[in-house]
């Protein structure tokens, strides 16, 4: 059974191919593929679409967490889930145990760090990565961080079309 | 009659093209809310001036400037980022002296023109 690409249907023939779209059905991605300058978007061949990557968004702002979700999936080609408190976080991370968490730290009520802390309490969560997703770009902001570990800090604003690479570069998922 | 033949809009084939149709709705969105965030950033910066505006809503006004940095330059306006953090800034102090109640106005109304502009858009 062919690897289908998540951008399926594949772009027509005569249209250029996403850069990095690649897909093991297509002749010409097949080729891109091979010869190193193309980058699988969706699922390797040897992954079945139940490895796609998993992660949980955490923002209380609706549409920082819609772009955020809309980015990765159609970006990243992986399965989006969602919360817009920590409470809630904590719920859906315990219940889907996401392979990463992308979380804001300012929120009312449970902020990031400590919905980070809790995180790491709970034995089902305690080792999922988490990337802090913020609009505080002080030192000391950071600083008060260097304790915690997170797997890395993504500044806002952020470039949707850019955001899956960069969740991917500090999760070391290739 | 013109346009009955008119065959309808291609739909989106790239991952690039269905990224950014995805992206111009939600940002209809933000820029509602964003637009919102700064009428409460207006009144807090009014309220401050009358020396009516509280702990909490010194608190409150640092959390929407805060989140207002975010969102805006993340959905088109960069230039509204650096105002709006300033206005975080000022308000975090939990105090506006009457010296610095100048400087906030001027930066609610200039993130109000940078607001009422079109959204850049990245089309590289």
């Amino acid at each position: 059974m062919p690897t289908r690409s998540t951008l399926w249907p594949c772009p027509p023939q005569d249209a250029p191919l996403p850069r990095g779209f690649g897909c093991d059905d297509c002749p010409r991605s097949r080729d891109q593929l091979e010869s190193g300058s193309a980058r699988k978007v969706g699922p390797t061949p040897s992954e079945s679409p139940m490895t796609v990557r998993r992660v949980l968004v955490v923002d209380d702002d609706d549409a920082i967490r819609e772009v955020a979700q809309m980015a990765l999936e159609i970006v990243g080609g992986w399965q989006v889930s969602s919360a817009a408190s920590g409470t809630e976080a904590l719920r859906r991370a315990h219940n889907e145990r996401p392979d990463a968490v992308l979380l804001d730290v300012m929120m009312p009520g449970m902020d990031g760090p400590t919905t980070f802390s809790r995180l790491r309490e709970l034995s089902k969560t305690s080792a999922i990565p988490v990337i802090f997703l913020t609009a505080k770009v002080q030192a000391g902001d950071r600083r008060a961080w260097a304790d915690l570990d997170i797997a890395g800090v993504i500044a806002k604003p952020f470039d949707p079309m850019a955001l899956a690479a960069e969740v991917a570069e500090l999760l070391g998922w290739t | 009659m013109p346009g009955i033949n008119t065959p309808p809009p291609a739909e989106p084939t790239s991952v690039r093209e269905r990224a950014l149709a995805a992206f111009r709705g939600i940002s209809a969105k933000a820029a509602a809310s964003n637009l919102e965030r700064l009428a409460r950033l207006d009144e807090a910066v009014s309220a401050a001036s009358e020396g009516r505006l509280d702990p909490s809503g010194y608190d409150s006004a640092a959390g929407v400037a805060h989140t207002l940095a975010g969102s805006a330059g993340t959905f088109g306006y960069p230039d509204a980022t650096g105002p709006a953090r300033e206005l975080e800034g000022l308000f975090s102090s939990g105090v506006l002296p009457v010296g610095q109640l100048p400087r906030a106005h001027e930066l609610v109304q200039g993130i109000r023109v940078v607001l009422s502009a079109a959204p850049d858009e990245d089309d590289s």
